[in-house]
């Protein structure tokens, strides 16, 4: 009886460490539902809101081979990675690598006046030397636009981020510089994923409210460098 | 009021240009009778059809086909532009003043000289001016 | 933890892909209520509303303003108001009551007392609602044309063989903007080979759309979009004041036209003023209404992501269809984008519109795989088809769409392809070769055919609107090439805009063109018994679904 009940006793306390453990290496452990904190009752995702007010105003460019890349507020700050987790750095890097590389200057200023992607990049076209932008949420989405277009009409939209790869970037900075030189340009080929909507809507709505809130129309926009 | 109008009274129906809707044929078309002009609705249509839809009993749809009949001369390019105009801070309360005038007095398109109006105060209170 | 199998096996299941959300109202994550949507209130003086939903005229916004100028029966607006929204509830699924009573007193209350109206129906009782109160005695559907590729001629084909399936109206839209001239081109000539009377749009910028229409390449337009916080409608690019504008020069050049709407794009666009998307889904609708439009493509469409991740979405989807229709609306009722991975919920969530039927149960069902949806993808594609017409069978219930043979599929996919060929031929634009031609009827989607010289194409759309090619010249193209009875209808779809009659509610045209509207064929349920009943010939083409058994072969 006694052999047994120590036995008992080492059994239980090998399963009770053995349950420890799992439990502190987080990644077994099975989600729990309860842990969802709500939100309701907050009006921010972000308690504080970053201070441009230093930063120098992006001026209007004079150079004819320039085009003019215009990021979203929470650009590399709020938000680091696209909705499909690629690092905005990364991005920004392929955009002005196939601008270069097609023999054109790239600036970029971080617009702080609308979140919205169409204006945001005809707000850079604007400010564009050559009258050609690149407009790109925090989430990844982009618009190539062009200074005379109507806002919400554009040369190349890609509104899917969530399938947005490096290449497709670097491809839209070529094309941006193929608008400038005036070349007959073959858009970059469009991705279509039905099922993203489904998956990425909520998670979009969320960092495009965590762009926005980042807003400070009154700074409009400023030089950025990344 | 006859509706569908096409049907009851398709034999005394003519276009903006006064062609008559049984001569819009493919015979004419080939023939170079009928141009793209031709094809296109009178005032007259319009405020029949605005009838059709006060009898139906939606007043703002009558008020639409009061706005468009006065927009049937109105050219193309002239009515892209007027849009244009009235989009969030693309112009100035004078300009809007004086689009309001030139549809009043160049086309007698009073209901939409009155919309336009409107919006200039909205515009302005809403600080959506130039 | 150790995991439960079961549980495992349930969280790789499709529908577990979705995105959910608690409840959020301050970011408008928030369905059929919201703790701070405004009571219905309503203050008339001398005519004019000067108080709308607790705010007052001071302190109107140009949303608030326009309604209170334009969408409310001022001289009804009192007394609809007295009325309680539980009353008016009861009163949109008694069958005793018809629509034309609804109607009047509706059309005196605020876009806060709807919402109120609407949260005391729930599904069932919407669904019974939206049956009574449907503008068309016949439901009808609607067919996405897209692809890729952009290729004109798939979209011909595409477009013959959505019509043959009966979609009574048919949209394209580009990945690249500047085809859409082609895109128009090649849509106008594909439906009137599957179908005559198709009528047809190309979804682009509001001028470019406009001016497609202008010039006959599409015969109705419909992305009027309208927004429900005043911020999201600046961002639009638009106002209540020019969108009703806008409505109007459509109507001037004889075009039909419907606004768009739905709820959620306030929430994507960051600016809910922390109201329910019901209410701001309301604000819309009156704008539609309030601006002449006769109708509304609503229910949440390309934001249904939204709706969808938060409790009772999906009810308040159905509930602004509802509400279009309350307000004497034709109501072409989304169900069209991809909305779930998980084929139960895509089907339940469309069975609201189905089921009671709406005057188009999807405005946009992909009539081509999804991968080529440029709507980014609806909620069903041209791979359910079947599915769709079993459905239909099964319940005897009458979604627009028809059982069609495998040869009327080729011989109208082939025609189209070859009208395109001949049209661009004759007009000088770019060519279509006769492997394009072939591949192209025979073709799923666009993994089955070549690739298109897309610069050569993007020259010949400017070249469209350069040299202002027009729906008369396709006309004489097509007849030109041998193509009499395909011109003959591009004609006769022309001639509508002289007329003007399927400018009225819920219009479209059956295969002679005669106008089919709310105005002369009204929705007339009253009950059992009455209303429209699927039977006749009708339910004999319904019954005939492929693949059945033949007895003698047993």
């Amino acid at each position: 009886m006694q052999v047994n009940e120590e036995l008992v006793r080492q059994i239980t306390e090998a399963v009770m460490t053995q349950l420890r453990r799992q439990k502190d290496a987080s990644g077994t452990e099975a989600p729990e539902g309860e842990a969802i904190v709500s939100l309701a009752g907050r009006e921010r995702i972000n308690p504080v809101k970053s201070d441009y007010s230093s930063y120098p105003k992006a001026g209007k460019g004079t150079d004819p081979k320039e085009v003019v890349i215009g990021v979203g507020a929470a650009f590399q700050r709020e938000i680091k990675k696209t909705i499909c987790g690629i690092p905005l750095e990364e991005v920004l890097k392929n955009l002005r690598a196939g601008i270069e590389e097609e023999g054109m200057v790239s600036r970029v200023v971080k617009i702080l006046d609308t979140s919205d992607v169409c204006f945001m990049a005809l707000e850079a076209a604007k400010l564009s030397g050559s009258g050609i932008g690149i407009g790109i949420q925090s989430k990844g989405t982009t618009v190539i636009h062009q200074k005379d277009l109507y806002p919400l009409s554009n040369l190349e939209l890609f509104p899917q981020a969530p399938l947005m790869t490096l290449e497709i970037y670097r491809q839209i900075g070529k094309n941006a510089a193929k608008y400038v030189k005036g070349e007959q340009v073959v858009p970059v080929p469009c991705a279509n994923d039905p099922m993203s909507r489904p998956k990425y809507q909520v998670k979009a709505a969320l960092m495009h409210i965590a762009e926005t809130e980042q807003l400070a129309p009154e700074l409009g926009m400023i030089e950025w460098e990344g | 009021m006859q509706y569908p109008l096409g049907e009851h009274e398709g034999a005394r129906i003519t276009s903006r240009t006064g062609k008559r809707l049984q001569d819009i044929t493919l015979d004419e078309v080939m023939k170079n009778h009928v141009a793209s002009e031709d094809i296109k609705i009178s005032k007259e249509m319009l405020k029949r059809q605005g009838q059709v839809a006060r009898e139906a009993g939606n007043d703002p749809m009558e008020l639409n086909f009061q706005r468009a009949a006065e927009l049937v001369d109105v050219p193309d390019d002239v009515i892209l532009r007027m849009y244009d105009m009235l989009r969030p801070r693309r112009s100035t309360k004078l300009e809007l003043v004086m689009l309001a005038q030139e549809l009043l007095e160049q086309y007698q398109a009073k209901s939409c000289a009155r919309l336009v109006m409107e919006a200039v105060e909205v515009y302005e209170k809403r600080g959506i001016l130039l | 933890m150790k995991r439960s199998k079961r549980i495992e096996t349930l969280d790789n299941r499709p529908v577990n892909l979705d995105g959910y959300i608690d409840e959020w109202p301050e970011m408008g994550f928030a369905a059929m209520k919201s703790p701070y949507d405004p009571a219905g209130s309503v203050k008339v003086q001398d005519g004019k509303i000067v108080e709308l939903d607790g705010k007052t005229r001071e302190e109107f916004d140009f949303i608030d303003q326009f309604i209170a100028d334009y969408a409310i029966h001022i001289g009804r607006a009192e007394a609809s108001m007295a009325v309680p929204a539980l009353e008016i509830a009861r009163m949109i699924v008694d069958i005793h009551v018809p629509r034309k009573e609804i109607l009047e007193l509706v059309s005196g209350i605020t876009p806060a007392r709807m919402a109120e109206v609407l949260n005391h129906l729930n599904v069932v009782e919407m669904m019974m609602g939206m049956q009574k109160m449907r503008a068309r005695r016949t439901p009808g559907n609607q067919a996405h044309i897209t692809n890729l590729k952009d290729d004109p001629v798939q979209i011909a084909a595409d477009a013959a063989e959505g019509a043959l399936r009966g979609f009574a109206e048919e949209e394209t839209t580009m990945g690249v903007a500047r085809y859409a001239p082609l895109s128009a081109m090649a849509l106008l000539i594909g439906s009137q080979i599957g179908r005559p009377g198709v009528l047809t749009q190309c979804s682009a910028e509001e001028a470019t759309e406009l001016e497609l229409g202008i010039r006959g390449l599409t015969t109705y337009a419909e992305t009027l979009s309208v927004y429900g916080t005043e911020k999201v409608f600046i961002d639009g690019d638009d106002t209540p004041y020019s969108k009703a504008f806008l409505n109007s020069a459509y109507a001037s050049r004889g075009l039909k036209v419907r606004f768009t709407s739905g709820s959620g794009s306030e929430v994507l666009m960051g600016s809910s003023e922390k109201k329910s998307m019901l209410y701001l889904e309301c604000r819309c609708l009156y704008v539609t209404k309030g601006a002449g439009s006769q109708g509304i493509q609503n229910g949440s469409v390309s934001c249904i992501g939204v709706p969808g991740s938060v409790p009772g979405g999906i009810r308040e989807v159905m509930g602004e269809n509802l509400v279009a229709a309350l307000l004497g609306l034709e109501c072409a009722s989304s169900n069209d984008q991809s909305f779930s991975n998980s084929d139960m919920r895509r089907t339940a969530r469309t069975m609201l519109q189905f089921l009671p039927g709406t005057d188009f149960i999807f405005s946009g069902y992909a009539a081509e795989p999804n991968y080529d949806n440029m709507f980014a993808g609806s909620n069903f594609d041209a791979e359910d088809f079947d599915d769709y017409n079993v459905l239909q069978r099964d319940m005897q219930v009458d979604g627009g769409l028809r059982p069609v043979t495998e040869a009327e599929v080729i011989r109208v996919r082939n025609k189209a392809a070859r009208a395109v060929q001949a049209v661009f031929g004759q007009l000088g634009l770019s060519p279509v070769t006769d492997e394009q031609v072939e591949a192209v009827t025979y073709a799923h989607g666009s993994k089955d055919t070549p690739a298109r010289d897309v610069t050569a194409d993007l020259m010949a759309a400017e070249e469209v609107l350069k040299r202002g090619i027009t729906g008369v010249d396709v006309v004489k193209a097509l007849a030109q090439t041998g193509f009499t009875d395909v011109a003959e209808s591009v004609l006769n779809m022309l001639k509508q805009r002289v007329v003007g009659d399927y400018m009225q509610t819920a219009a479209i045209l059956d295969r002679e063109f005669h106008v089919l509207s709310g105005v002369n064929t009204p929705n007339d349920y009253t009950g059992p018994g009455t209303g429209y009943r699927v039977e006749g010939e009708r339910w004999e083409e319904m019954k005939r679904i492929p693949h059945r058994i033949n007895p003698l072969d047993m």
